[in-house]
């Protein structure tokens, strides 16, 4: 059994570390508002903008169909990945269901001879995963959570992205993220961004069909409206998924140290029961001697 | 035929307006267009320019930067880049913004996309401007 003063000393450490965890628990979900509302606002806009590429994609011809909507050609040999975990850790399996995916698609890749190259953002994946696949990770983003803006999503992620798409660096694009239900649930979440899925355009060719009977005049004309709506539309994607996941990653990391401020208070009541019960046995095995000894004095 | 229809502003950030709507004046690429119930399907770029919804003294505009306007007869949906109402422009921020977009535009005047955005941003700056000042012009009148 452990000393009183192991125990004591045990105690008041637990103790402290109940108290940093409800302080963080505290914090997440402060932030866990704000992150939630802004996460919820982007929806509407992200929605409406993935209908419309899929409207216009439906009447455009293949043949002068811009690369963004059917890739480069038929070969899938460079794959690119963009994976969104948190800068920091502490927020349960959060960044560890991201990175656990990312290993098995990479896996399954490369086992099919395709080429794989990572762009992380949120250094926690950078951190795991440069041990194991160092040389493929292209570029690495922290710090977004900071300023979560369109803008910066806009020109830090899908600008170099689309730059190297368009330069032939890789043929297809999947971003993989926590999307955010509620503050206990995220759910992973793959989306490929580039070229424009082949199962989207079929959707929206069904939902052309039977929908608006006349078909709307484009101004300027379709492959203009394209050109620029395409690569907004990979910002897009990229923008919700960054809000997304900071939605998630504060719920998680709510939920995390909620469940660690549990744990250390059950601790502490065990630890408290233990203390005293060997205070007590002290106590008892002192009055004993003390008893024995004036009893033989007696005697 | 009803006299107002569904009217939609959004941004990436947020959902600006969700309405019911008797009349826009959209920037269209090609050109300031009106809105009507029952118009015609269109699908159309935006420029940098002055949104107006309503008309007369009882309009409210707001200065978008870009984007795309999908209409339908009974349905209009603005999807911009940016759109702020000429209510809550602070002119003292956004002349700011506007010397900040120069300067950025000036200094990377070699890569082409980098100085088209921050000249959008410059427009959309002076656009804010000149909202708001007929903003104000409104209200002293």
């Amino acid at each position: 059994m452990a000393s009183l003063k192991a125990l004591r000393q045990r105690i008041r450490s637990v103790t402290n570390t109940r108290q940093i965890t409800k302080a963080m628990k505290m914090v997440a979900a402060a932030k866990l508002r704000r992150s939630q509302e802004r996460a919820l606002a982007t929806r509407p806009y992200s929605m409406q903008m993935g209908r419309m590429v899929q409207s216009i994609a439906t009447r455009v011809g293949k043949g002068s169909a811009p690369p963004l909507l059917v890739g480069h050609g038929e070969s899938q040999k460079q794959v690119e990945l963009v994976l969104f975990t948190a800068d920091r850790g502490l927020c349960g399996s959060f960044n560890s269901s991201v990175i656990r995916a990312v290993r098995s698609k990479v896996a399954e890749l490369r086992a099919a001879g395709v080429q794989v190259t990572l762009t992380c953002v949120g250094r926690k994946g950078d951190d795991v995963l440069k041990r194991q696949f160092g040389g493929s990770i292209r570029r690495v983003h922290t710090g977004m959570g900071k300023r979560l803006t369109f803008e910066r999503a806009e020109q830090e992620i899908a600008r170099p992205l689309l730059h190297d798409f368009e330069h032939g660096r890789f043929d297809s694009c999947f971003i993989v993220y926590n999307a955010f239900v509620s503050a206990m649930t995220q759910t992973l979440t793959w989306r490929q961004i580039i070229p424009v899925p082949e199962e989207a355009m079929a959707a929206g060719e069904e939902e052309h069909g039977h929908g608006q009977a006349a078909p709307p005049t484009y101004e300027p004309d379709e492959e203009e409206i394209l050109a620029e709506l395409l690569p907004r539309n990979v910002a897009v994607q990229i923008f919700q998924a960054l809000v997304e996941s900071d939605a998630s990653e504060n719920g998680a990391r709510m939920t995390a140290m909620d469940n660690a401020v549990r744990n250390a208070g059950s601790m502490l009541r065990r630890l408290r029961i233990t203390y005293n019960r060997t205070r007590q046995a002290a106590i008892t095995s002192e009055l004993m001697e003390i008893i024995s000894g004036s009893e033989s004095l007696k005697g | 035929m009803s006299v107002t229809f569904q009217f939609d502003l959004v941004t990436p950030e947020k959902r600006l307006v969700s309405q019911e709507e008797m009349m826009l004046t959209v920037p269209g690429a090609e050109g300031y267009f009106g809105v009507l119930p029952g118009h015609a399907p269109l699908v159309s770029l935006l420029s940098v320019g002055v949104l107006t919804m309503g008309e007369g003294r009882q309009a409210v505009r707001y200065a978008v930067a870009g984007g795309y306007a999908e209409i339908l007869p009974d349905r209009a949906t603005i999807l911009a880049d940016r759109a702020v109402c000429w209510d809550s422009i602070d002119p003292v921020a956004v002349e700011k913004e506007k010397s900040e977009a120069a300067t950025q535009e000036a200094a990377t005047r070699e890569d082409e996309s980098a100085s088209r955005y921050w000249q959008k941003q410059r427009a959309f700056a002076a656009v804010c401007l000149e909202v708001h000042k007929r903003y104000l012009e409104r209200d002293s009148a």
